[in-house]
């Protein structure tokens, strides 16, 4: 499906076209979302009013910017909102929660333990360090695509990718989990 | 960190950012600087480590709910309000309360669920003009909860709109508003269409509609006879988390509440509430007690010295508190049993002698919690060990939920672990069966001998969860491969891994419950593992160990499975003693009064003590158990105080064995502070656990003088994780347990006449003379209160 034909159908008064899109970003942004709040109904929440703000915008949606990159944008200021209500609303919130998730294919990954580990490592860096992670790590999006996303400069996108990279490798050394290769080393 | 701008393009090199020339100068200074590629090689694998996250995560969605809710907006239709949950919730409780409704002592059986709610409700497609008008009945949350949780299966569309409109009606009273954003609407538009196309709509089960007792325990008359339209998952796992929410909050928020029917009219209703509040032929003060704050009470020696309980060596409270308060979520106190956190605990007592299966143990030191005066007596017991070359092979077969609530948070995947952790643990004299359920049961494994680990772990690798819950048929076709390979001498066990949800086949509980006690006496025991939170049936599991001579845990982590099948795996399946009972005799010449603590649902009838029929508890190999009674010993008390008697059958001897300890006075420790640490612990463990039930004998405790006494075993006893951990739970609880707000004078009546007639109770049983007066004195204050409790109500509010 070509998406700039999907906005358009949806525009012209296709309201299918709309039902293509959320079919088409739903997974990653819910991703994304989720492995920022650590909390998937949170991230449910969060997710859909994207799709409610494209709603709002789309007879005058101008493409600044890719759909994809709009929406993770929105995604990323929509969960940095819900965090600081969050924090200001509850404090017991403050736990960093591994998320709920499916499970993986079974044998894929043996040691669940060590996994949400990492998990919860990745999930104890700072914010920005943790967004370019996942948007490159988990969705593939290049370092000019994040810097669209999170309105951080090039520059300061690779400052961010490698710090935490690197914070990330210390805990995980920390925690004895680079002895070893997360996909050949089975328990 | 110190930053250097060159260390981000090692970065972007391993990310693929860089380009031609940029990439052969990273390449070039990697030739020169090994230091470099080991730093390279460290963030590799760190990478792998997000890439195998990544793989890992099927990335969650929108549930269909908030799809739907999307599809409506886009069409211009209506847009998505924001969710009504908490506020409606909070509203739902106020007006419950306002209204007098008590009828709420039955939610706190209700299991707990994640309670979260995650409907945005579309707005009404058009409502169900064609349903036959719902029957007015007064809305009720317990039965909305009840009807939708505990029958298991999912409630039809009439059940679902029925309770809606109840939901409604209620609210409409208070808040107009609010009525009409009664989340649900978002399901009539799913059930129309279900009912438009029943072809295509799954096949209606027609389920036994026997529901269990504790169904009719609370149902009222509400006739289930609609046909059983299937509701969509989304909806019926929306359904039953709003309904126990619901069910809980306002249970919080009323927590000394009375299972009433409230008439509307005020009088009327006073009068109702005060029968509830009177004394029941042939119910002694304790049963009162029980009933009207839902803890054991304290009990008169001289009314009766002798206090029998059924051991309990189930642990799963605790471990379902900790995953709760992990999340910062207080369990809901219907699941906090306070025997099962003691339980939990190591407590290093000594082994029995040779030739003897149980060691009994008594000790005594003064009660920190309690009122000045009160000591505590920690019974024990320790079972033997059973060397590994001593055990008896054992005979295994597992039954797996492998629906589609345990894709949820990874269920499965936990049993899947858990097993591989047995698998290594079992020798070649052992065998393994595998029996799966979903909606129909399956025979994955027939049993394997040890000797072929591979065949057995291929087994467990390929499971996948999908499909509705038949637990009744898996556990049956789990028998069934026991018995086919019942082995002489060997532990036959059934092991049932599940959430706990039976959706399908056997609903009823009690079907359930009758086959595993007929299977049980063929010496097939069965243990249940739960796993899971959000629909977590512990109650179920519990009584289906408890049924079937097994022990029930929860396993709500790795770490947890290790712990159940690895470290403790010959306490699990291996039995020393069955149907053990504890009896104590308390001299009423020395104690004045004494209070269990916790084995509220293991109580049994001093007379069935030498009873060799009665069911009790079994006791594995290794396995402690703890029983602490509060007592309140006589001005001057010396000698012995109490007699602790323990009856079982010992396995190994083949014979029903008593043996008894006695308690002195002299033996109390000289205060808390100098009793041993473990009996601190078991102590610091039972406090938090009142705290947590809300118990009414825990109100004038506090998280902060638990920790006063735990705190410190952290250094004496160093190298227990369990101990630490507790300390860090201790913590986390102070933050989420509130002081009760003030209660209002309406509860506040309540409860003085609540206090005035379990008293009086008591004092009538005392049946001294000479107490007239005072007896006399009592009634013209409940008189009073009674009067006082007419006015307030007259003053309410009237409602429908």
């Amino acid at each position: 499906m070509n998406e700039r034909d999907a906005l358009a159908r949806f525009v012209g008064g296709d309201a299918a076209a709309f039902d293509e899109l959320v079919e088409r970003h739903e997974r990653p942004l819910m991703r994304f979302a989720t492995h920022l709040l650590g909390c998937p109904e949170s991230a449910q929440d969060v997710v859909q009013e994207c799709f409610l703000r494209l709603l709002r915008q789309l007879p005058r949606h101008r493409p600044e910017l890719p759909l994809s990159s709009w929406l993770f944008r929105v995604c990323r200021n929509l969960c940095r909102d819900h965090q600081r209500k969050e924090s200001r609303m509850e404090e017991r919130h403050s736990r960093v929660a591994i998320p709920e998730i499916t499970p993986p294919e079974p044998a894929l990954f043996e040691h669940e333990e060590a996994a949400d580990q990492v998990r919860r490592l990745l999930g104890e860096l700072p914010p920005d360090e943790r967004e370019v992670l996942l948007l490159k790590v988990h969705e593939g999006r290049s370092y000019r695509e994040i810097a669209a996303v999170t309105g951080l400069t090039l520059h300061a996108v690779g400052k961010h990718m490698h710090r935490g990279l690197a914070h990330l490798s210390s805990r995980l050394r920390a925690a004895g989990l680079l002895t070893y290769d997360p996909r050949k080393n089975q328990p | 960190m110190k930053h250097d701008p060159e260390e981000d393009d090692l970065t972007r090199y391993l990310l693929g950012e860089l380009d031609e020339t940029a990439a052969r100068e990273v390449e070039s200074r990697l030739q020169r600087d090994p230091a470099l590629g080991e730093q390279l090689r460290v963030l590799q694998a760190t990478l792998e480590w997000l890439k195998a996250d990544r793989d890992r995560l099927t990335a969650p969605t929108l549930c269909a709910a908030q799809r739907a809710a999307l599809q409506a907006a886009a069409r211009g239709e209506h847009r998505p309000r924001r969710r009504p949950a908490r506020r409606l919730f909070v509203l739902v409780a106020a007006v419950l309360v306002l209204g007098g409704l008590l009828a709420l002592r039955n939610a706190l059986l209700v299991p707990p669920s994640a309670a979260s709610i995650e409907v945005e409700p579309i707005a009404a497609a058009p409502a169900a003009a064609a349903e036959p008008a719902p029957v007015p009945v007064p809305f009720d949350p317990v039965n909305a909860a009840f009807r939708f949780y505990d029958a298991s299966s999912p409630p039809s569309a009439e059940t679902f709109l029925r309770t809606v409109e109840e939901l409604r009606t209620v609210l409409s009273v208070a808040d107009p508003a609010a009525a009409q954003q009664v989340p649900g609407d978002a399901f009539v538009g799913f059930m129309e269409t279900t009912r438009a196309a029943p072809e295509a709509a799954p096949a209606p089960v027609e389920t036994s509609t026997t529901p269990s007792p504790s169904v009719l325990r609370r149902s009222r008359g509400v006739p289930e006879t609609e046909s059983r339209v299937a509701l969509p998952e989304e909806a019926v796992t929306w359904i039953a988390d709003f309904s126990v929410e619901l069910a809980q909050g306002a249970a919080r928020l009323d927590d000394d509440s009375l299972a009433v029917e409230i008439p509307s009219d005020p009088a009327l209703r006073v009068r109702a509430l005060l029968e509830q509040l009177a004394r029941r032929p042939g119910e002694t003060p304790q049963m009162m007690f029980f009933r009207f704050w839902g803890d054991n009470g304290s009990v008169e020696t001289s009314q009766d010295p002798l206090s029998t309980f059924s051991l309990d060596v189930d642990t799963a409270s605790y471990t379902l508190a900790r995953q709760y308060l992990a999340r910062g979520v207080l369990p809901d106190k219907a699941a906090v049993r306070t025997e099962e956190f003691v339980n939990y605990f190591r407590h290093d007592l000594a082994p029995p002698p040779t030739g003897r299966s149980l060691a009994l143990h008594a000790e005594l030191a003064a009660s920190p919690f309690a009122s000045p005066g009160t000591q505590l007596l920690q019974v024990g017991i320790k079972a033997r060990e059973v060397p590994d070359a001593e055990r008896p092979p054992v005979s295994l077969t597992f039954v797996i939920d492998v629906s589609g609530s345990m894709k949820q948070e990874n269920r499965l995947g936990l049993v899947q672990n858990a097993l591989r952790l047995l698998v290594d643990q079992l020798e070649e004299r052992d065998t393994i069966g595998i029996v799966t359920f979903r909606d129909q049961a399956a025979a994955v494994l027939q049993p394997h001998s040890l000797a072929h680990r591979p065949v057995v772990r291929a087994a467990i690798d390929s499971l996948q969860a999908d499909g509705s819950t038949n637990a009744g048929d898996g556990l049956l076709m789990g028998y069934q491969m026991a018995l086919a390979q019942f082995r002489e001498g060997a532990q036959n066990r059934v092991i049932l891994c599940s959430d706990g949800v039976a959706n399908t086949g056997v609903t009823d509980v009690d079907g359930i419950l009758g086959q595993v006690q007929k299977y049980r006496e063929a010496e097939i025991f069965l243990h249940t593992v739960g796993v899971g939170m959000g629909n977590h049936n512990d109650a179920l599991l519990e009584q289906l160990a408890d049924r079937g001579d097994g022990f029930c845990v929860y396993v709500d982590r790795i770490e947890e499975a290790r712990r159940v099948l690895v470290d403790r795996l010959r306490s699990t399946l291996i039995t020393v003693a069955r149907d053990a009972k504890v009896q104590v005799s308390f001299d009423p010449a020395q104690v004045a009064r004494y209070r269990l603590l916790g084995y509220e649902n293991r109580a049994l009838r001093d007379q069935d003590f030498r009873d060799d029929r009665v069911d009790a508890g079994e006791v594995g190999a290794g396995h402690e158990v703890i029983a602490l009674y509060e007592i309140v010993p006589r001005e001057g008390a010396e000698g012995p105080v109490a007699t602790v008697r323990a009856r079982y059958r010992d396995i190994a001897a083949q014979e029903v064995v008593e043996q008894e300890v006695v308690v002195r006075a002299e033996q109390a420790a000289p205060g808390f502070a100098a009793a041993p640490p473990r009996f601190r612990l078991s102590a610091c463990v039972a406090e938090f656990a009142e705290l947590l039930r809300r118990s009414v004998w825990a109100r004038e405790g506090s998280i902060a003088a638990v920790l006063e006494q735990a705190e410190p075993l952290v250094h004496e006893l160093p190298g227990d994780a369990d101990v630490l951990e507790f300390v860090a739970l201790l913590h986390q609880a102070e933050r989420l347990l509130v002081a009760p707000e003030e209660p209002d004078e309406f509860t506040r009546s309540i409860e003085a006449i609540k206090r005035n007639r379990h008293l009086r109770a008591r004092i009538e049983d005392l049946a001294a003379t000479g107490i007239r007066e005072e007896l006399e004195e009592l009634e013209r204050e409940n008189a009073r209160l009674e009067q006082r409790l007419q006015e307030l109500l007259d003053r309410r509010p009237p409602e429908r």
